[in-house]
């Protein structure tokens, strides 16, 4: 079976087996617990995460229901490429881990920044769909996934032959390319997806997005990759056991260095650039 | 996965889906600009030329590839 076009990953396991079904369980009822709460928290008592309540266009049932559909199809057919490349295990590392590592990571920018924990305020999300992991919309955590997967597979497609971490770092460029255009049509009031609380004198921004912002994309898909990458192996070597609480375990590692990481860019973007706003044209 | 011959629509869908997935992001987000008075904006979506790129000459590669392979053998 010719799995992988990079030379991370060369035999799978096509079947489930006893400690896959343990893990679907598991994994999904922790997801499905925190969707159920963080979406009655996000609509019913706004007032725990003081979620702002900015009109917004475009943002009636049928709008977001829309949103939520679509990601769930693109992820179920991402998530069925992904199964029958990789086998149920890496999926479900992938689908949880990149769905976890991108939720905590923007929800720890939105929150900290919200209740002052942080020295800059960050974003939030106006819309995007019905239910929420904590203060991110699902889909926007689904939406991580497929940009995730996706982008890895097509770096893989194109150089076969690079190891993960260059895999990991085309994929990475390819995310950040199309994030140049998404994050200023996005946040234009025209369509307010989400919206950035910085002012413009107090960073350096790109298209009227701080630059912090873009650089955090590379990272965010670079490290979560290269980890997916590396982990292949690990249930080989080590028994899933091991390589699952392993792989969870440097999840909440990389967050936490993650996250210093992009307070200590933002911070130096502010001592050392200057605080202007490079546009074409006023985007 | 080589080893399935004549596969249905479906199967191919799943093959081209990460394909299919960033170029319809691609797609939305064209449409989301639509709504964007300034036309400037257009030109800021030529620097997703290189993602573009990847993505249609990965789509071409992927077909090339099943071809050889025989019908259905995409991924």
């Amino acid at each position: 079976m010719n799995i992988d076009r990079g030379n991370t990953v060369s035999t799978l396991e096509s079947g489930w087996d006893a400690f896959d079904l343990k893990l679907i369980k598991i994994l999904g009822t922790i997801l499905a617990i925190i969707l159920v709460v963080s979406t009655y928290l996000h609509f019913w008592v706004p007032e725990v995460f003081r979620v702002p309540q900015t009109p917004v266009p475009d943002n009636t049932f049928w709008d977001m229901l829309f949103m939520e559909v679509l990601t769930l199809v693109m992820s179920f057919l991402c998530g069925m490429h992904c199964y029958r490349n990789f086998g149920p295990y890496a999926t479900m590392l992938f689908f949880v881990g990149s769905f976890v590592f991108t939720g905590l990571m923007e929800n720890l920018m939105i929150i900290t920044g919200r209740f002052g924990l942080i020295p800059f305020e960050s974003y939030y999300f106006n819309k995007g769909g019905l239910t929420l992991f904590f203060e991110v919309p699902t889909s926007v955590c689904l939406g991580w996934f497929v940009l995730a997967y996706s982008s890895v597979y097509i770096a893989g497609v194109i150089f076969p032959k690079s190891g993960a971490v260059a895999r990991a770092a085309i994929a990475s460029f390819i995310c950040m390319d199309i994030d140049l255009w998404s994050d200023p049509i996005m946040t234009n009031p025209a369509n307010m997806f989400w919206t950035w609380l910085q002012d413009r004198s107090a960073t350096t921004h790109v298209f009227s997005i701080p630059l912090y912002n873009f650089v955090a994309w590379f990272g965010i898909i670079f490290f979560f990759e290269v980890l997916w990458l590396k982990t292949q192996g690990w249930h080989i070597s080590i028994g899933k056991e091991k390589a699952t609480a392993r792989f969870f375990l440097w999840i909440l590692a990389l967050i936490a260095i993650y996250l210093a990481m992009v307070i200590g860019l933002e911070l130096l973007i502010r001592a050392t650039l200057p605080h202007v706003n490079y546009t074409i044209g006023g985007v | 996965m080589s080893e399935h011959k004549n596969r249905s629509w479906f199967d191919s869908l799943v093959a081209y889906s990460p394909i299919l997935a960033l170029l319809l992001g691609w797609i939305t987000l064209a449409g989301k600009a639509t709504k964007i008075d300034n036309p400037y904006i257009w030109v800021v979506g030529l620097t997703t030329i290189p993602a573009l790129l990847a993505i249609v000459y990965s789509g071409i590669v992927v077909y090339r590839q099943a071809r050889r392979q025989g019908p259905g053998a995409e991924s």
